[in-house]
């Protein structure tokens, strides 16, 4: 236990059915409150549990203040954690899916717990999400610049200035500009869609969870938002081809009535992973509010009348796998 | 791997220990990481390097000092100069764990130079990767990339060192430092131009030094952020050898 860092302690864990995902678990000194959901905390990109400049041990300890159970750990081939021995032939999305699924079983499990807030920043924040759409028992999440969509009013207010910029053509004239390349990759994949397959029949090409169309996300937002999930959207200035401007993820889904149930902050001035003290602190107070406003006091309200059936919604191999 | 918190209630620091399928050697190998940023990209490359310390038969503990990684505390309650002691909190835990008398300490760039200045007990060797040789030029050169706040304070990297850790940090020297294990190999990735006073300093203190240079990339180094350095095989493997 770690009972110098101010009021919490922590505890070290081998996670999952097979015991090789390494985590810790953050709590108040005297227990979590167990009207509360647990926190857990998912890698961004290859970055272990610690998070990008130490940013989950921070909001873990700030939610564990709160008197919330947070967990963070690794998925497998990261950080500290084993490989999987059912790894194969699945998408990596498929297999974080299976294990976010795996960790919260298993936090059940050891701890009782039976309702869930993701958190993830980047691929982690992409996970979150897939993680609130597909397990009924995850009532919210916090996606820190998650992929978006691009929209028209992306491309005016990104490419618009750049077109009156004459370094810009001359770059697309001499090949190295980044929208070029990017256009012509979307191109060539266009075409290998419509060529014939040169996979083997019967083998239907990996597909990334994380990566669903702009039709398929409102669909999984608005049965999210059905059974009244909690969702905090945060966007940086960090990653400008992807997010450019305030409006633009509710501009990528005009006409979705998002019921009050999600809340978003737009940070023009921060970098992608929060990389000075004030943006740290500025987002440790955004996550803390959103949690205390979502769920303290207030559960009651914001727990679904049932918990769905979850072995429907879950990939198939994670059936394979014993549930 | 084995996570595990060891040491003091007021001071509980995060370990992980890998063991080998079947312990040929009775040594060990404490590793002492770099610092902040440098320790994030690193983290991949050390945990490899446990596990070819494992394949080569040796046990092997990583942690986290005081303040850093998943040990209690953060940067404002951490002090640099307690961290020779959190190593030798971990020497000595490696050795309880797995039973073992002779250990080496290999340590990658500020973890490094902390493992020079441990005085740890019964280190038969030690390794350093890349060591910063000298705090007050490696502040220097943070200074360059972070910023500073009306404090003194520094942001650099994604972490705020507050400035009573930053004059501790540079305050750190062998100075003091009555005994150094006695053969100490240095494997350079990187050139570092403070790199003969360093070694002169140990030699003073009796200890038989070795210099390699191998043209690798740097594990704590990264030219785009992603949050990861390269995985320098060559290096690994050399340890490895040396750990032996």
């Amino acid at each position: 236990m770690g009972e110098m860092t101010a009021g919490v302690t922590e505890a070290t864990h081998l996670l999952g059915r097979e015991h090789h995902l390494v985590g810790i678990s953050t709590r108040p000194v005297g227990g979590a409150d167990p009207a509360l959901p647990t926190v857990v905390f998912l890698n961004s990109g290859i970055i272990h549990r610690i998070g990008p400049n130490r940013l989950y041990v921070r909001l873990a300890r700030a939610l564990a203040r709160e008197g919330a159970l947070v967990y963070r750990y690794d998925f497998s081939g990261i950080g500290d954690s084993g490989n999987p021995s059912y790894a194969g032939g699945a998408h990596r999305s498929e297999v974080e899916l299976r294990e976010v699924v795996n960790a919260l079983d298993w936090i059940r499990d050891q701890e009782g717990a039976d309702h869930f807030v993701l958190v993830g920043l980047c691929s982690g924040g992409d996970n979150a999400f897939l993680g609130i759409e597909r397990d009924g028992r995850v009532i919210g999440a916090v996606l820190l610049d998650p992929f978006a969509f691009r929209t028209t009013g992306y491309f005016l207010r990104y490419y618009g200035p750049r077109l009156l910029n004459p370094a810009v053509w001359w770059r697309v004239l001499t090949g190295r500009s980044p929208f070029l390349r990017w256009f012509l990759g979307q191109l060539r994949q266009k075409l290998k869609a419509e060529s014939p397959s040169e996979e083997a029949p019967g083998e239907p090409p990996l597909r990334d969870l994380t990566r669903p169309t702009r039709d398929e996300m409102r669909r999984q937002l608005r049965e999210v938002l059905e059974r009244s999930g909690r969702l905090l959207y945060v966007f940086t200035g960090g990653l400008q081809e992807r997010y450019y401007y305030r409006n633009q993820f509710f501009d990528a889904f005009p006409g979705m009535d998002f019921r009050g149930l999600v809340d978003f902050e737009y940070y023009p001035d921060s970098d992608h992973t929060f990389s000075r003290k004030d943006l740290q602190e500025r987002l440790e107070r955004r996550i803390v509010r959103w949690f205390r406003e979502s769920f303290v006091g207030t559960l009651e309200m914001a727990l679904p009348t049932s918990t769905q059936d979850l072995s429907r919604k879950l990939p198939r191999a994670e059936t394979a796998l014993g549930g | 791997m084995e996570p595990f918190f060891f040491g003091p209630p007021h001071r509980r620091l995060f370990g992980i220990l890998t063991r080998p399928a079947q312990a040929t050697s009775s040594s060990g190998a404490v590793i002492c990481p770099p610092l902040g940023q440098e320790a994030i990209r690193s983290h991949r490359s050390l945990r490899l390097l446990s596990e070819n310390l494992a394949q080569a038969g040796l046990s092997s503990l990583r942690f986290d000092y005081y303040g850093t990684g998943d040990s209690a505390g953060d940067l404002d309650s951490a002090r640099p100069s307690k961290w020779m002691g959190d190593i030798r909190l971990a020497a000595q835990e490696l050795r309880e764990r797995v039973g073992l008398t002779r250990l080496v300490m290999v340590g990658l760039r500020l973890g490094g130079f902390l493992a020079a200045l441990a005085e740890a007990r019964a280190i038969g060797r030690l390794i350093l990767w890349d060591p910063v040789t000298d705090p007050r030029g490696y502040l220097e050169a943070a200074r360059t990339q972070g910023r500073e706040d009306e404090t003194q304070g520094l942001d650099w990297l994604g972490f705020y060192y507050p400035a009573h850790f930053l004059y501790e940090l540079a305050s750190l020297s062998l100075e003091g430092v009555r005994r150094v294990p006695r053969e100490v190999k240095i494997v350079v990735s990187r050139e570092s131009p403070e790199l003969p006073l360093f070694r002169e300093a140990l030699e003073l203190r009796k200890a038989r030094v070795e210099e390699h240079h191998l043209d690798a990339p740097p594990a704590w180094f990264e030219e785009e952020a992603l949050g990861a350095g390269a995985v320098p095989v060559g290096v690994l493997h050399r340890i490895r050898e040396w750990a032996r």
